[in-house]
């Protein structure tokens, strides 16, 4: 139907979109061990599908795969708590034990074993062998299996979180407050655990199960730096998503290198792009704000010494006093100072070196503001 | 089925999986109770970026063609590689975490994921270069105990029996760091040399267990050892031994299994039975598991 490039890119698009959607919520809840658990225990049900079916784009996939995704999401549960262990540590060990036994029934007792099929397509992905499996209806090829598989999940997604939307924030922001509405805690759980199974487990022909878990979180740990709203944040990290879909696939194409990795990497650029550069948090910005801090914080120490006329502050030795008192260099005390006289916060009257009255006044709005000082 | 053979090669997988189990499982305990344990992950997708760019700065800047590189001096390089990776990734994580309002894990498993998809960006281009990865990516992702050359093996050796001795001989001052870094630092000792002990100590451990183990499964032969012996008991110094004789017991059967079965990859038989033992143990262990505790309900 259409060109090669063309459908692989939406297929990509719409599978970055589809993950990202529940990345968002998972964020705000803290719940990050789900996204790194479902697409590692998936390997599991898509392994046991494997047994049956001879190829990766069929339903039976994606149903087992979401299956055992959930399995090891509740199993973490019960075992927390029974030991009262941390879920992060216990996810690691179930999601594993899934990861291994998944591999192991794969290499050996799926049809992988006589055909001479490379498994690494799970691993890592391997988008453009998506291409090859073609919908027909009545002998009319309409296009790719996995585009309307992945469709179907992201329609599912849309409709699950246009309809408990004022749930899934009541319940990220503030869980104190969702439990005194008697809100249910665990349908919430239970939902953003059918979404991110389903995503993952329709998505990892496009990312590998190892790489999934940057797709989820990736654009929304990007996102939240520049938004707070939780609308606005879905809306960010869709758009961050698809910006580093086109980018990955626009250098990995012609290259022949793997579309997958160049995009996991372009959202690892963007990610480190955002704590460096980010308007309102970025490193740059918090090293200049603390600059700016720590001179306006001299200026006033110095300008409280002169205040309360503690050194001799006649204009021969002013600087003199200041440094030996503070010990600072001379060179930054009578900078200051030189800067102060300019922007008239200080005066010399008689030989002496005095506050200005407008200096007094600053010096005393500064001091109100620190209620240390009272 | 299974038979253990005489041959140097089996002997040799069979003695390092054992040192690596009991070195990496006596040195999980600390590193979990000091909720690190998942930073691992991190640090093993930073040994196998550094691998693969040391190995493209070779092959690029040292000679004409890859395949000039003798054997032993591949492996030298990609060892240091995977240490200057470790090192680099611990550096970065540390400026994110400082830096940064998300919590740590998220940062740890986006780190995670990303320096893998970097890593296999390079692996596929180093192959459109020239084929200097014979070996295939799975020996990258899950381990291969035969992948080890003599002199490795006599490093590895020396490496774990120093980090059991040390370990064993700090006892009590570790102790008191991974309880709480503050209060260690009233008692008076050089608190940060306890630490940076037990940085040095992970980035060895995770060097090696990567060749082992794997980029992916590198965390589970420290992790899943320290988890079982805190089910059987609320000592540390009996859970440190504990762990040291599970992963020493998994590493042996997971390399037997791996020397007898041909399609499985050490590290993926070795976290199965790790994982195996740990499931055992959460129901027959007398202080968490499901059998004491209804011991202890009945009386």
């Amino acid at each position: 139907m259409f060109s090669i490039e063309f459908e692989i890119i939406i297929v990509i698009i719409l599978s970055a979109i589809t993950c990202s959607i529940p990345g968002a919520f998972l964020v705000m809840r803290k719940n990050y061990y789900a996204a790194d658990t479902t697409n590692r225990s998936a390997m599991l049900g898509i392994a046991v599908a494997l047994i049956f079916s001879s190829y990766l784009s069929s339903p039976l996939v994606i149903i087992l795969g979401s299956l055992t995704a959930g399995l090891a999401m509740i199993l973490i549960k019960k075992i927390k708590d029974f030991t009262s262990f941390r879920a992060k540590g216990l996810s690691i060990i179930v999601s594993s034990a899934f990861l291994c036994f998944g591999i192991l029934i794969a290499s050996n007792f799926s049809f992988t074993n006589a055909t001479n099929f490379d498994l690494s397509i799970i691993y890592l992905g391997e988008t453009a062998f998506t291409y090859f499996n073609r919908l027909r209806v009545f002998g009319v090829d309409i296009g790719s299996y996995a585009l309307y598989a992945i469709s179907l999940v992201l329609i599912i997604n849309i409709i699950i979180i246009t309809v408990f939307y004022k749930e899934f924030k009541i319940d990220g922001v503030d869980k104190n407050y969702a439990a005194s509405i008697q809100m249910k805690e665990s349908t919430i759980d239970y939902l953003l655990l059918i979404m991110t199974s389903l995503s993952v487990s329709v998505s990892f022909q496009t990312a590998g199960i190892f790489m999934t878990s940057a797709f989820i979180l990736g654009p929304a740990a990007t996102a939240l730096f520049y938004t707070k709203r939780l609308s606005t944040l879905a809306f960010v990290s869709v758009f961050i998503s698809s910006i580093a879909c086109l980018a990955g696939f626009g250098i990995a194409w012609p290259n022949e290198v793997s579309i997958s990795g160049t995009i996991v990497s372009f959202l690892g650029i963007l990610f480190i792009a955002s704590v460096l550069f980010s308007p309102e948090e970025g490193l740059l910005k918090k090293h200049f704000d603390n600059l700016t801090t720590q001179k306006r914080l001299e200026e006033y120490i110095i300008m409280d010494i002169l205040n309360s006329e503690i050194i001799d502050c006649r204009e021969k030795n002013v600087n003199e006093a200041i440094s030996s008192s503070l010990k600072w260099k001379l060179m930054k005390v009578s900078y200051i100072m030189n800067k102060l006289k300019a922007e008239n916060k200080i005066e010399i009257v008689q030989n002496k070196v005095q506050l200005t009255e407008e200096g007094k006044s600053i010096l005393n709005k500064f001091l109100s503001a620190q209620h240390c000082f009272h | 089925m299974l038979e253990i053979s005489n041959s140097f090669l089996f002997q040799t997988m069979l003695k390092s999986a054992v040192f690596l189990g009991l070195s990496a499982g006596m040195l999980g305990v600390f590193i979990s109770y000091q909720r690190r344990s998942i930073e691992i992950n991190a640090l093993s997708a930073g040994s196998f970026v550094g691998t693969l760019l040391l190995f493209l700065l070779s092959s690029l800047g040292l000679s004409i063609s890859p395949y000039i590189f003798s054997q032993v001096d591949k492996h030298i390089y990609s060892f240091t590689g995977s240490i200057l990776g470790i090192l680099i990734m611990i550096t970065i994580l540390n400026i994110l975490y400082k830096t940064n309002r998300l919590h740590p894990h998220i940062i740890q498993s986006l780190m995670t994921a990303v320096l893998l998809g970097v890593g296999i960006t390079l692996v596929t281009s180093i192959k459109q270069a020239g084929g200097a990865l014979d070996s295939g990516i799975d020996v990258y992702l899950f381990g291969e105990t035969t992948s080890l050359t003599d002199e490795e093996f006599y490093f590895l050796r020396i490496i774990t029996v120093t980090v059991i001795v040390l370990l064993l001989l700090f006892f009590r001052r570790l102790r008191v760091v991974i309880f709480n870094v503050d209060i260690a630092k009233t008692t008076h000792f050089h608190t940060m040399f306890y630490v940076h002990l037990i940085n040095i100590f992970v980035v060895c451990l995770v060097a090696l267990s990567v060749k082992l183990m794997g980029v992916f499964l590198a965390v589970s032969i420290f992790l899943i050892p320290a988890v079982t012996a805190r089910l059987w008991s609320n000592r540390l110094f009996i859970i440190t031994l504990l762990s040291g004789f599970f992963g020493g017991l998994g590493g042996g059967i997971g390399a037997v299994i791996a020397g007898n079965i041909s399609h499985v990859s050490s590290g993926i038989s070795i976290t199965i039975v790790l994982s195996i033992i740990f499931f055992i143990s959460l129901l027959i262990a007398p202080y968490k598991g499901l059998l004491g505790v209804w011991l202890r309900g009945r009386k």
